[in-house]
């Protein structure tokens, strides 16, 4: 009987059922499928989440006191910095005033980027230094303004000289000190010596500081989920964080996300950052390049020139180079070549005000837009004033340029050797390597610069001219 | 101002680190033939202008600049120094990723007796008039060499002070290629879970009869005998062999460019209409031929694989041969191995347990590869399977 049943169909005496039966079989199976499908969708739902990354976009919290946009706090710079000089030329003799005058200085900087602005803080700072009665003075500044200024040379003596202030330091500014070491160690391209001067100033004070810095360190060392980890613990550890401090925090998560190629997320990190605090050009600048690199080249024109249009006293020749970059590009020589002009003479400008700050962005034109001989003479200067990792890199980069792929190759090793693991830096061995006809290594460098940033050799790379190693 | 060094200071020595600039570079593909070599062309446009001057559009006047451009200067040569014939199949300004490329394809011919798997390369174009620039050349087909992965294996590099580069390919043979084709269908089949998850599916009611509507789920009722249990189960494999042979062969030989993700959709589409079928009998009867027709669409998952593999027809031919070789050296294995445990399984009083289990199984698997491909993102089943 059931053999009977099997060849229904086939048999013209039996009759067909099939009809039926097919669409029975149909229904089912569409219904089946259905149902799998809702099962798998059910148990991931239940099932934990694969690690997610850190959250994109800016989290609701509520903000402290402190200007609300980049606007307010230019003006509450120039406030402090015309208080300063007040106070300064009423009695210049007092270093505390120099202090505060070099302090706003240092502040308003750091908004604006003015070199002017950094060399009048070196200034105010000296003359603090050399009118303070013995065992005072602006020290500590005094440090923080060479960090900033990269002049490593000086900032032990003035570190080891904070250390016999008359008048002892509480924990929070010993940390500070300690950390200081830190960064001096970093720079000198020592980063193991940079994690214990860290872990040691944490110990004595946990502060949102040393945290960035410990993120900058972990990024150094291509551990990205550890770096981003510190920047959410900074934030954490301010409780009410001013705006600007806010986005600080989320332009340092952005660069570390286009470090290990999440270009997308680093554009949401951007974007939130620009939310919090309006009209930072720096954000401005990151945005553009973002758009830049997604092909909206008119868009990313349009803020570079609005940056650039925004300080007319003193534009800043780093988005020059990345507009000259994006002209360039795009086949617009002439345009590209007046822009990289312009920027060529403000980069003199800033290394005759201060070569040891200026010297890194000198030389990153000079390799893009310069000769290869002018470039690995600034790339050897860059190395003396701060021989770590990515002035390294820079210099492998200038002797590539100068048909020196050999010696390249040696200074990437010492690159490695010290603990510092980025994408650039293995995808210029890999250059290096292939240059010196050496396939399977060039091979390898290659597959290690994509295990660290999957974009490493992305052709739109070149188009981001700021945030990324 | 403890506050204040706390966190500006950090910031103010931790500032956003500059880029460590690239500029953008050129890069050389190279497909070694049997009798010819292929090269795929890339140049930033924006480096080709500010190194010629010239204009960068599609127009007739452009592009026959660029082709003398490169014609005057590239060369290659032969080991005695006789010139290759260097021509080019196509040029073009074309946005291919990022910033727009002057895209060339050239077709470089030996001089006649001299090897093709030895030759110099003299380069001038870019890095004559850009120091800063870097020309990369890879390997992206060697069939004879026995390169069949699609990784592009760098050859070497120049710049404006080294302009000239030796390839030296050593020896090859079209046993060689047709050696590291077979390993390779035999890797892909090997590691492809879907695959062989599929062919699985099929093959576990295969020893049973069906009165229609079940499985039987009766110890001595409705089995095939051994001898036709053997050949159903040979006919499903080799209908399913046919099937993704002939879209192998066809979309290899057509060169068609097929989307991977709905060719992976309709993959995991078809594990779970054979873990359905494995369960309640959909098609009774007629698993070879519905073998046969998902073996169609297997076949264009493979063709993705060999595409690229060998530049000219007896390359490309040998390629698909020794791929499919591969594929059905292991499906032939897995089946050897499976069997006596089908067979065994059908006799046993657990027959039905057995088969619902592994229905269910490969029905789970198949969903959640079903949700994966659909929505892109991994799911909890799908990470477990890796």
């Amino acid at each position: 009987m059931r053999q009977t049943r099997l060849i229904a169909g086939i048999d013209p005496a039996i009759p067909d059922d099939r009809a039926p039966r097919r669409r029975r079989r149909l229904v089912f199976t569409a219904a089946l499928v259905l149902v799998a499908i809702g099962i798998v969708m059910a148990i991931d739902r239940l099932a934990p989440a694969p690690a997610a990354p850190a959250p994109a976009a800016a989290p609701a919290m509520r903000h402290g006191y402190g200007p609300a946009t980049y606007a307010a706090a230019l003006t509450r710079a120039d406030e402090d910095v015309l208080l300063g000089e007040e106070r300064v030329a009423r009695e210049p003799a007092q270093w505390v005033f120099q202090e505060y005058l070099a302090q706003a200085l240092l502040v308003r900087a750091r908004l604006t980027g003015s070199f002017i602005d950094l060399a009048h803080a070196d200034a105010a700072l000296a003359h603090g230094l050399a009118s303070a009665p013995p065992n005072t003075g602006p020290r500590l500044m005094a440090a923080i303004g060479a960090m900033t200024i990269h002049r490593l040379g000086e900032i032990t003596a003035l570190l080891d000289a904070h250390d016999t202030a008359v008048v002892p330091a509480g924990s929070a500014e010993r940390a500070e000190v300690l950390a200081l070491r830190g960064d001096r160690a970093f720079y000198a391209g020592d980063i193991a010596a940079a994690r214990r001067a860290y872990a040691a100033a944490m110990r004595i004070h946990a502060a949102a500081g040393i945290a960035v810095r410990l993120a900058n360190l972990y990024r150094a060392q291509g551990q990205f989920a550890a770096a981003e980890a510190q920047i959410a613990a900074a934030l954490a550890m301010t409780k009410t964080p001013s705006r600007a401090l806010h986005a600080d925090l989320l332009l340092q998560q952005g660069a570390i996300r286009l470090s290990y190629g999440d270009w997308s997320g680093a554009q949401t990190l951007f974007a939130a950052a620009d939310h919090l605090f309006p009209g930072n050009w720096r954000t401005q600048a990151l945005l553009a390049q973002m758009a830049a690199a997604r092909g909206d080249t008119a868009g990313a024109e349009g803020l570079y020139r609005t940056i650039l249009a925004g300080n007319p006293a003193e534009p800043p020749p780093e988005i020059m180079d990345a507009l000259a970059a994006l002209y360039r590009a795009g086949g617009n020589i002439a345009a590209s070549r007046a822009w990289a002009d312009r920027a060529a003479a403000r980069w003199a400008t800033r290394m005759a005000l201060l070569p040891e700050a200026a010297v890194g962005h000198a030389l990153e034109h000079e390799l893009v837009f310069g000769t290869p001989a002018r470039a690995l003479a600034l790339a050897r200067q860059n190395v003396a004033a701060r021989p770590y990792g990515d002035t390294n890199i820079l210099l492998a980069r200038a002797l590539l340029q100068n048909g020196d792929p050999a010696a390249a190759v040696a200074v990437l090793a010492r690159v490695a050797a010290s603990g510092w693991r980025s994408a650039d830096q293995y995808a210029l061995l890999a250059q290096a390597q292939a240059l010196l006809g050496h396939g399977d290594a060039a091979d390898a460098a290659q597959a290690r610069a994509l295990a660290i940033n999957p974009r490493a050799l992305d052709p739109a790379l070149p188009l981001l001219w700021f945030g990324t190693h | 101002m403890i506050r204040w060094l706390a966190v500006v200071a950090a910031l103010l020595v931790s500032a956003l680190p500059a880029a460590a600039h690239l500029t953008p570079n050129s890069e050389v593909k190279l497909a070694f033939g049997g009798d010819h070599v292929s090269a795929d062309i890339i140049i930033p446009q924006g480096e080709y202008a500010a190194a010629t001057g010239n204009p960068t559009g599609n127009d007739r006047q452009s592009l026959q600049r660029a082709d003398a451009y490169l014609h005057k200067n590239i060369r290659v040569r032969a080991p005695d120094g006789r010139d290759w014939l260097i021509s080019f199949e196509s040029l073009a300004f074309a946005q291919i990723a990022g910033p727009p490329d002057l895209h060339a394809v050239a077709r470089l011919d030996p001089p006649a007796g001299a090897p093709v798997r030895q030759f110099r390369i003299d380069w001038q174009a870019i890095i004559a008039e850009q120091p800063g620039h870097f020309i990369l050349f890879v390997a992206v087909a060697d069939f004879a060499g026995g390169k069949t992965d699609h990784r592009p294996h760098i050859l070497g590099a120049l710049q404006s002070q080294r302009r000239s580069l030796v390839i030296d390919r050593g020896d090859a043979s079209l046993w060689r290629g047709l050696g590291a084709a077979t390993r390779l269908g035999m890797h892909h089949i090997a590691d492809g879970r879907d695959h062989l998850l599929f062919l699985l599916t099929l093959l576990l009611p295969a020893p049973m009869l069906t009165n229609g509507r079940r499985w039987p789920n009766r110890r001595w009722n409705n089995r095939r005998t051994p001898r036709a249990a053997l050949l159903h189960l040979a006919g499903i494999v080799t209908a399913f062999t046919i099937g993704h042979s002939v879209t192998l062969v066809l979309v290899a030989a057509l060169g068609w460019q097929l989307a991977a993700a709905p060719v992976e959709i309709a993959i995991a589409l078809t594990i779970l209409v054979a873990a359905i079928h494995a369960w309640r009998p959909l098609f009774p009867g007629r698993e070879a031929i519905v073998a046969g027709s998902f073996g169609l669409v297997h076949g264009m998952a493979f063709a993705g694989v060999v595409a690229g593999l060998g530049i000219d027809r007896t390359e490309k031919a040998l390629a698909i041969l020794g791929f499919n070789l591969g594929i059905e050296i292991v499906q032939i294995a897995l089946v050897a191995a499976v069997l006596p445990l089908l067979l065994l399984v059908a006799r046993s009083r657990r027959a039905a347990v057995c088969r619902n289990t592994g229905a269910a199984l490969a029905g789970i698997a198949a969903a959640a590869w079903l949700v994966e491909r659909i929505s892109g993102v991994p799911n909890v089943i799908t990470v477990l399977l890796g």
